[in-house]
């Protein structure tokens, strides 16, 4: 089947018309077309900055966060963990407040989190919360049936769900840790 | 049924999306058409004969 | 019925369009009525949980990101045949599939938002790789598509552009593999079906989404083919009537100048 336009064709008898048609064409610009490119370049460039500011803010899972304590001081960082079963509605500095365990394998680590909790959070479902680590107990820790209750605990203020890949129903697993998993 | 906003919002949007693009590429495609010589249009051979899909 | 003649359409786009018409209502059916949200028992607690209702978004969700990849993958294949071809329909097939893809791409950024607010408590994360890399993805072929229309030598323009897209095209790889490489670094849970973590009619609902949004993206390509192919085929008939309309000229001239030279001679 034949091009509409064919690039190689130089049919034209005596006269060469084909730079002329496109020569005005080369000049002009399309300021609407050229706008949406700087508008997409400065979008990419505002897509990584933004990406590796926030890259600063590293995961780390719950053991990790905890044998780096020290080093991280009052820094705020990502922490990804498993809830344990049992969560405590309470106040915290005048604000409502919700405190927890989180776990990875055998080690814990106590949650205070500022505000509701998300809306499918639920013990054996990863969370990752955003907050810094704090000297002290939060208050309920007493009613918590496994806590950790090592003088430390994550004060919190933003939490995502890590939803798992498991579609099956009855049989999904659930992430499971705490002592003695 | 749970989350049922978030449903008509994301499959709404989907299906409202496809439509008007599907209809502005027709569109477009019935405006350039009439310009266009019949043999140059690369579905059609001859009139009334469809050799495309 | 639209005239054959007049339009993109054909009797077979006509029959892909129909099917594809009763394929989202058969998709629609199963996704809402005939499959059960995602509930689960917890083992412990003994409450429910999983994502509910919200996973009937998946079965759009998931197939239209699968398809961006094939739209932009098709793109970058069209681009390379077009370096070593230059041929008019490896270009028009390579603008094609990049315009459906953006639209697919947005679409897929907008519906995983909408998912990821009841199921993760976020509209947007912007430490999640999964999210930027696709987002850059978005970016770099809305950048294609205005790169595209800034006037410019067609065979100019359309090198640029095969270029922009195998440049571009680099990104799926990272956003493919991202909950590999970068667990910490995503919500994104890894892959379901590589680990046949779904089943049933959840299976079957999410396999008759991909051909269904595929008919779809069928339909899409094939008529916004049809309208790069007019587009080229309308200049290529402008620059020809010019051509004759310049003959025609040179043709009087030569006539007129005949005539005065005739003329001149008496």
């Amino acid at each position: 089947m034949a091009d509409p336009v064919d690039e190689e064709s130089g049919e034209a008898g005596p006269l060469d018309l084909t730079p002329q048609a496109s020569r005005p064409q080369r000049r002009a610009r399309n300021p609407f077309s050229v706008v949406v490119l700087l508008l997409v370049v400065a979008g990419i460039v505002f897509v990584l900055l933004r990406t590796l500011g926030d890259a600063s803010l590293f995961f780390y899972e719950v053991d990790e966060a905890v044998s780096v304590r020290a080093e991280l001081g009052s820094e705020r960082f990502r922490v990804v963990g498993t809830p344990l079963p049992g969560l405590v509605e309470t106040r915290l500095d005048g604000q409502a407040a919700v405190v927890f365990t989180l776990c990875v394998a055998d080690v814990l680590a106590d949650v205070a989190h500022l505000g509701d909790p998300a809306e499918l959070f639920q013990p054996g479902v990863p969370v990752v919360l955003q907050g810094f680590w704090v000297s002290g107990e939060p208050p309920g820790i007493g009613s918590l049936p496994s806590a950790a209750e090592d003088g430390w605990y994550l004060r919190t203020d933003h939490m995502v769900v890590k939803h798992d890949n498991d579609y099956r129903g009855a049989d999904a697993e659930l992430e499971s840790c705490g002592v003695g998993s | 049924m749970t989350h049922l906003g978030y449903l008509l919002a994301g499959w709404g949007i989907t299906l409202v999306v496809f439509g008007l693009y599907g209809w502005a590429v027709v569109r477009r495609g019935r405006r350039m058409a009439g310009s266009v010589p019949e043999g140059e249009r690369r579905w059609i051979t001859s009139k009334g004969e469809d050799h495309g899909g | 019925m639209v005239d054959t003649t007049t339009s993109t359409g054909s009797p077979g786009s006509r029959l892909l369009g129909l099917t594809t018409l009763v394929g989202l209502a058969g998709l629609i059916l199963f996704a809402f009525v005939l499959t059960e949200p995602d509930v689960r028992l917890h083992p412990t607690t003994g409450e429910e949980f999983g994502q509910f209702d919200a996973v009937r978004l998946l079965y759009l969700h998931v197939p239209m990101a699968v398809l961006t990849y094939v739209a932009f993958l098709t793109c970058a294949v069209a681009s390379a045949g077009y370096l070593l071809k230059r041929g008019v329909w490896w270009d028009v097939t390579a603008y094609a599939s990049a315009e459906v893809g953006t639209v697919l791409c947005g679409l897929v950024l907008v519906t995983g938002s909408i998912w990821g607010r009841p199921v993760w408590n976020t509209w947007w994360e912007w430490g999640d790789v999964r999210l930027m890399t696709t987002l850059v993805l978005f970016l770099l072929f809305s950048g294609y598509l205005a790169l595209r229309r800034t006037p410019a030598e067609p065979q100019r323009q359309a090198r640029r552009a095969a270029i922009v897209a195998l440049v571009a095209v680099l990104d799926i790889p990272l956003i493919n593999r991202s909950v590999e490489w970068w667990e910490n670094r995503t919500l994104h849970q890894q892959s379901t079906l590589a680990e046949l973590k779904i089943e049933d009619l959840t299976l079957f609902t999410l396999m008759l989404g991909f051909v269904v949004f595929g008919l779809v993206f069928a339909w899409l390509m094939l008529h916004r083919f049809r309208v790069g192919w007019l587009e080229h085929a309308q200049a290529g008939h402008e620059v020809a009537l010019a051509i004759a309309e310049r003959h025609a000229e040179m043709e009087t001239l030569d006539v007129d100048e005949a005539i005065g030279q005739t003329g001149g001679g008496k």
